[in-house]
């Protein structure tokens, strides 16, 4: 324990760092009532793009796999909703724990094969994204999806044992809030306190060495993308339950995959926090051009070119993403006294701010 | 003790290693010595599990290495350090050595805890919340042998840990070799820094276009005709 307290010397940047993350938790929790009730809505879709930035970085940022198979994994987390309680009645936890196990199992199935194959980071890509367009394609085919016009909810049910409310949204918020909290201290647990947690780092930077330090490469991998897959079927689901419907263009594009993984990296996919604050962001700024007078046909693309556009500007000014340019901002302007600009890595991604 | 007998390795149609045997005790540190590219590195590559040999065995105390992935080589007791950390920058240097503690504990505390001994021992403790791209490159090699011990090894393989250290560093390092030796690890270096192989090999091994030329202490060795050759060109030895 004193090797942990002498880790954690508090820096300037741990202690503003701090500040904004609580200050963002109080934010996050007065929200739905210092706000315009249509504005309920907007935090809990920021919330699901950063629950799904975050669940992406665990496999794409912690262990560097740049997986575009997670798309699958968020539909399949909506689609086993839709199937299993939509259509059959199943208690919707219940079908949210299905959904993640399937979406688990894909991952390391996946992870396992392309490690067989000693694939590279862009055939790992190529490969993953390959499997996301069969899955959208066999939803976008099969009954038991809905075919191309997928499932709709018709389940009267309310209640959290449900998970559905029909007038309020502010109780689906809070579920959401409280699921990326748990999900954020669990990977943060995982991180920085587990022999597995610890050694994805030693992956990602050199699986050789990792291997002659005794870290099973292989395994750890597909854990680590099994892990991260299970995730990313929770906002699926939780997506499902707010919308009601579901069909392979609204959860199973490949434009989510990739949206998932631009939004991990502008945040800074090296951090815990970058995912979450760029995810917010995201979500802030489609808010924002809604406001603009754009009319709502063209809100999508115009949010892609201003999108487009900040990917460019951050890869130009820095290209580890928001996150990492903040912390090396805070370093700038307080320099602390024996180590400036280094910290633990893990201490400082845990303390990062989430908001936009 | 580890134990090489007639190992050989080619890559392709080159051949790196042909008919290698020596041994290395326990509680002695072996200096692998000869000229750039007489196969050093692919020696330590091949004992430590991460290129397996053509021909040959490789054996810890009687325990088959040969042909067994590095991860399981590490486990049976192999440790090794890297001439090259090129893209480890990010990595944290408590991380670094905490991470080869896990092999002697499962607990947390007890791991954080080895890993600080070690690095204290290395003169390190103050670099420990640094990332290995934020300190002196000769560090990093530092490093890497405090990771070394911090897994407890019964064979550490010392792939030119002293190369660029000050004079001083260096007998910090030489230190810690002994002390390491004298807790009983075999110790196999690979050394170009002089002052380190005189003041710590108990016997040297030298290579030469992958074939062992010459065994025995450092006096010995030096005597030899094709050793000399081998280092200064045959127009020295005549």
């Amino acid at each position: 324990m004193t090797t942990l307290k002498a880790l954690r010397n508090t820096t300037p940047r741990q202690t503003i760092n701090t500040l904004i993350v609580v200050a963002s938790m109080i934010g996050a929790i007065v929200f739905p009532w210092v706000v315009d009730p249509a504005l309920v809505g907007v935090g809990f879709i920021a919330l699901i793009y950063a629950m799904r930035n975050f669940t992406w970085n665990i496999a794409g940022g912690l262990v560097g796999l740049l997986s575009l198979a997670h798309v699958a994994g968020f539909g399949i987390g909506a689609f086993t909703v839709a199937i299993l309680t939509w259509g059959h009645g199943v208690n919707v936890w219940l079908a949210i724990l299905v959904g993640m196990l399937l979406s688990g199992l894909v991952g390391i199935v996946v992870s396992s094969i392309m490690s067989r194959f000693g694939v590279n980071a862009f055939f790992f890509a190529l490969g993953t994204a390959a499997l996301s367009l069969a899955v959208s394609g066999i939803a976008a085919s099969w009954s038991l999806t809905g075919e191309v016009d997928g499932l709709q909810n018709h389940t009267s049910g309310e209640g959290l044992l449900h998970l559905q409310w029909f007038l309020d949204p502010k109780p689906l918020y809070y579920v959401a809030l409280i699921l990326l909290v748990v999900i954020v201290c669990f990977t943060m647990w995982l991180t920085s306190r587990t022999r597995f947690g610890r050694s994805l780092p030693f992956i990602r930077e050199d699986p050789d060495m990792a291997a002659s330090m005794g870290i099973d490469v292989v395994r750890n991998q597909a854990l680590t993308m099994g892990l991260s897959m299970a995730l990313t079927a929770i906002p699926g689901s939780l997506i499902a339950q707010y919308t009601s419907f579901v069909s392979y263009e609204s959860v199973l594009t490949l434009e989510i995959g990739i949206l998932m993984m631009v939004g991990a990296i502008i945040g800074g996919s090296s951090t815990l926090a970058g995912p979450i604050v760029a995810g917010i962001g995201i979500a802030a700024l489609e808010e924002g051009l809604r406001a603009f007078d754009v009319t709502s046909s063209s809100v999508s693309s115009i949010t892609q070119i201003i999108y487009a556009a900040i990917v460019i500007l951050i890869l130009r000014l820095g290209a580890d993403g928001i996150v990492p340019m903040w912390n090396a901002l805070l370093d700038r302007l307080f320099p602390s006294r024996e180590h400036h600009e280094v910290e633990p890595e893990l201490e400082s991604n845990d303390k990062e701010p989430a908001h936009a | 003790m580890l134990e090489v007998a007639e190992v050989a390795k080619s890559f392709g149609g080159l051949r790196v290693l042909t008919d290698v045997s020596f041994t290395a005790p326990a509680g002695e540190v072996t200096a692998l010595i000869g000229p750039n590219g007489a196969g050093k590195s692919t020696l330590v590559n091949l004992i430590s599990g991460y290129l397996q040999p053509n021909a040959g065995r490789i054996q810890l105390d009687g325990e088959e290495l040969t042909s067994r992935p590095a991860a399981k080589v590490f486990k049976m007791g192999v440790s090794r350090t890297f001439q090259v950390t090129g893209n480890t920058a990010e990595l944290n240097v408590f991380e670094c050595v905490a991470m080869a503690a896990y092999r002697q504990s499962k607990d947390f505390s007890t791991v954080n805890r080895i890993a600080e001994e070690q690095l204290r021992a290395f003169g390190l403790w103050r670099y420990r919340t640094r990332r290995l791209g934020d300190i002196p490159t000769a560090m990093v090699r530092v490093v890497d042998f405090a990771r070394g011990m911090a897994s407890n090894p019964k064979l550490l393989l010392l792939d030119e840990v002293m190369a660029g250290l000050t004079p001083a560093e260096v007998d910090v390092v030489i230190d810690q070799v002994r002390a390491c030796r004298d807790t009983g690890v075999a110790i196999v270096m690979i050394e170009h820094v002089l002052q380190a192989v005189t003041a710590l090999a108990d016997s040297v091994v030298v290579l030469n276009n992958g074939q062992i030329i010459a065994t025995g202490s450092m006096q010995d060795v030096s005597r030899s005709e094709e050793v000399r050759a081998a280092y200064l060109g045959r127009a020295a030895t005549t």
